[in-house]
């Protein structure tokens, strides 16, 4: 039987740090708080047995709100783990404290782990675990997840608390008389059901007067209470809360001795980047340094990928000849998958650049700086951070949504996300944009983006008023303490979202770039003008003849909904492969007005395959992937013809 | 007094949380109980949200959230945006620019004053025998301590 550990604590306290310096995975750890969207799993063996670790989301309470604390609370619950390890930050324990005091009501074998303990030395705390020992009735151990410190420890008490039989002498906070009084009425009542059985009696009396509306449902089924007012409720989880945290006061008055000063270093970084003035520019300033650093610094990579492919692509029609196995090696993958591959330094560039600002903890000031303009879109800077990661991929960014406790933001955010432009695009418009706005590339890919950005924007405006009456949600967040982002951390992060992208390099883009090939070959052996794809092109070219795109352009589209580099792939292949003809083609058959009104369309239009699954699981219906498809394709289409109609009026 | 009306800089104590249900054992995990101490850190532009430091974490809640948590002064010097109706404060300090000062002279205040508080939003206040009109923006710059 596997011995099952989970980690519990809050958001940001090192949990995924510990989670990877124990089972040695490679998950990446950002700076920012409720960045485990589900539970991850990792074995570690120690002394021949085997331990499976669980980490769990972070999380303040074990209320059963947000989809967080449901995941924490019903995995403590039914999953039953043999052990459970809370984690609290060394440098800031009482919010800490307060779960594992939650958890202590729950069950037996705890580890209590006090992470960051380096960091602590470094800035004089000093932990008596003893203290903590003596007063939580919990086995303690101090780690660092940075320096390996007390891992071996921890793998050791685990090992113990798992062997050993011994009930541990649990402490139990004790709260008022007028609260003990009620719990014992409670619990006597508890001990006489037989179905009540597996819960502690304890944790049901204590979240029963806490109003936990869990329990209050389980308790009105299987007991006999008479039911209290709401006000009643409200006092006694305000009189439990706050004994709990005189409880954690007096402990830490005897288990921590500090002669810390002010997290100043945060501070000073903090009073620029949230000044009252200056936050909205540096904001804008952040993004913009984000796209200089993505386009230009990149560029000489992206230059020599494609010189090489070209010449690759020469070198096999010299081997292979004319035929057509030359040609879909050298017009087919080289050219199709050689097109997207162009464009990875930009993607890892850009992962460089916001990596850093994720590690270094700039997000959540980003989303504090912006909430202003979020409420007006009845959307909160937790959805802002969901949006955020969407600059990557669209689909994390939906799956990150689970931290979001309002399931109506939950599901607009859903809803708008797709429209944050993902990596997957920005091959697209750097094709488009590389060839037709030569000289302003950069200023056209930021206006392009912050457009992105508005349409996102408007369309949660537009669902909030549609679907809801336009309640605000709140904003509870937490601003962690800054730090230096580590190399190790660094590249991980930019390795963990590059490696997708090449993997769809290698699976779905050169798929669909033979599919295409092949269409696009047959039936009259590369002659594309007459070919299956140009049918399936022109057939669909009367509705986007208002448009001005020409077949080439509609099965770029057609194909790019498997994922959106394949319009990249396409283009090149139909223009007759990359570099030099592609840039040719493209000069001749865009103007400045279909250009724009391509990249738009591209921008909004039907999300890529895996993010209309994504869609459809996290909301838990396909209706709503579906409205998603239909709401994305009208608005590309409308926001298309506008600027083409527009443009006309100019020309 | 509600946590939203506190002026940056203040540290106040807890008196009791009225947020909704749900939200409350989030509330009470982040710290913020009754007894808590709180410090008002900054405000975001436009003055809203604004960062909240309890029990060594920095938290950010808006304003609308934050008019949920009654506080009370910890210290016997407030600024007289923070005073209490009916109640009589002695003017100790000033925390403001010459034109503020001088706007305080035109008015009659100076260090020592007496003034009663007869109303908030704005503070109408009885101060040199006569009632005075002062803005919210002002009585922040005015610290006064309870008689």
């Amino acid at each position: 039987m596997a011995n099952v550990v989970a980690l519990v604590g809050n958001p940001n306290v090192g949990k995924s740090s510990l989670f990877n310096a124990i089972t040695g995975s490679r998950q990446y750890v950002a700076n920012w708080p409720g960045v485990t969207v589900s539970r991850r799993e990792g074995i570690r063996r120690w002394r021949g047995n085997e331990i499976k670790f669980v980490d769990l989301p972070g999380i303040y309470s074990l209320g059963a709100i947000s989809l967080d604390e449901k995941i924490t609370r019903e995995y403590i619950m039914k999953e039953a783990p043999d052990v459970v390890v809370v984690v609290v930050d060394s440098l800031n324990m009482e919010q800490g404290l307060y779960l594992l005091i939650e958890v202590l009501e729950m069950r037996e074998d705890i580890i209590l782990v006090v992470n960051a303990i380096d960091e602590a030395r470094k800035r004089g705390v000093f932990i008596n675990k003893y203290e903590l020992e003596k007063h939580f009735g919990v086995h303690t151990v101090l780690t660092s997840a940075v320096t390996g410190e007390g891992i071996t420890e921890l793998l050791d008490k685990i090992l113990h608390v798992l062997r050993s039989k011994e009930v541990h002498s649990l402490v139990q906070i004790r709260y008022s008389e007028e609260i003990e009084r009620e719990i014992r009425r409670i619990v006597k009542e508890i001990e006489k059901t037989e179905k009540l059985k597996s819960y502690k009696e304890r944790w049901l009396a204590v979240k029963y007067l806490e109003g936990d509306e869990e329990v209050l449902k389980l308790l009105k089924d299987t007991i006999n209470l008479d039911p209290m007012d709401g006000e009643k409720y409200e006092h006694f989880r305000s009189k439990i809360a706050k004994r709990r945290y005189e409880y954690i006061d007096t402990v830490l008055k005897e288990a921590v001795s500090t002669k810390m000063q002010k997290m100043t270093f945060s501070e000073a970084i903090d009073h620029v980047m949230t000044h009252r003035f200056l936050g909205i520019p540096i904001f804008l300033s952040m993004m913009y340094l984000t796209f200089r650093f993505t386009f230009d610094v990149m560029a000489p990579f992206s230059d020599l990928i494609d010189a090489g492919m070209g010449k690759l692509a020469d070198i096999v029609r010299n081997i292979a000849g004319d035929g057509w196995v030359s040609s879909l090696i050298a017009d087919g993958i080289i050219g199709g998958v050689g097109a997207v591959l162009v464009f990875v330094p930009n993607i890892f560039g850009m992962f460089l650049a916001l990596g850093f600002l994720e590690e270094f903890g700039y997000l959540p000031r980003a989303a504090f700086v912006i909430d202003r303009i979020m409420y007006r879109l009845k959307l909160s800077g937790r959805a802002f951070m969901s949006l955020i990661l969407g600059f990557g991929c669209n689909v994390p960014s939906i799956m990150s949504t689970r931290g979001i406790s309002d399931p109506r933001e939950r599901l607009i955010t859903i809803l708008v996300s797709p429209f944050i432009t993902c990596s997957a695009r920005l091959p697209v418009y750097l094709l488009i944009v590389g060839t037709i706005f030569k000289g302003i590339e950069t200023a056209m890919i930021f206006i392009i983006y912050i457009s992105s950005m508005l349409l996102t924007a408007v369309s949660a405006l537009f669902w909030n008023r549609v679907l809801f009456k336009g309640e605000p949600v709140p904003l509870i967040m937490e601003l962690p303490r800054y730090r230096i982002p580590t190399f190790k951390n660094l590249s991980l992060y930019v390795w963990e979202r590059g490696k997708h992208f090449l993997e769809k390099a290698g699976g779905i883009i050169l798929i669909s770039s033979i599919v295409i090939w092949f269409l696009g070959y047959m039936p009259n052996h590369g002659d594309i003008e007459h070919s299956y794809a140009a049918a399936l092109g022109k057939f669909l070219s009367p509705v986007f003849a208002p448009l001005h795109f020409n077949w080439r352009m509609v099965t770029a589209l057609i194909f790019g909904t498997a994922a959106k580099e394949v319009v990249v792939s396409t283009l090149s292949m139909l223009y007759g492969g990359s570099g030099a003809n592609l840039a040719l083609g493209l000069a001749h058959d865009f103007n400045i007005v279909t250009a724009l009104a391509f990249i738009f369309f591209v921008m909004a239009y039907v999300p890529c395959f895996a993010t209309i699954a994504t869609t459809a699981s996290e909301s838990g219906s396909w209706k709503w992937a579906a409205i998603s498809v239909i709401y994305s394709l009208s608005v590309a289409y409308i926001i298309a013809l506008v600027i083409t109609l527009i443009g006309g009026m100019f020309a | 007094m509600r946590l939203s009306e506190v002026v940056v800089g203040t540290k106040v104590k807890v008196v009791n949380v009225y947020f909704p249900p749900g939200l409350q054992n989030r509330i009470f995990g982040l710290g913020f109980v009754p007894g808590s101490v709180v410090e008002v850190v900054r405000e975001a532009p436009l003055g809203d949200p604004r960062v909240y430091l309890v029990r060594g974490k920095m938290i950010t809640l808006r304003n609308d959230e934050a008019a949920f948590i009654e506080v009370e002064p910890i210290s016997r010097f407030i600024p007289l945006s923070m005073a209490e109706v009916g109640k009589k404060y002695i003017v100790r300090e000033f925390a403001g620019g010459t034109f503020f000062l001088s706007r305080m002279a035109s008015l009659g205040i100076k260090e020592g004053s007496v003034i009663q508080v007869l109303k908030r939003y704005p503070i109408i206040a009885f101060v040199n025998g006569k009632e005075t009109k002062i803005g919210m923006g002002m009585a922040e710059k005015i610290i006064v301590e309870e008689i």
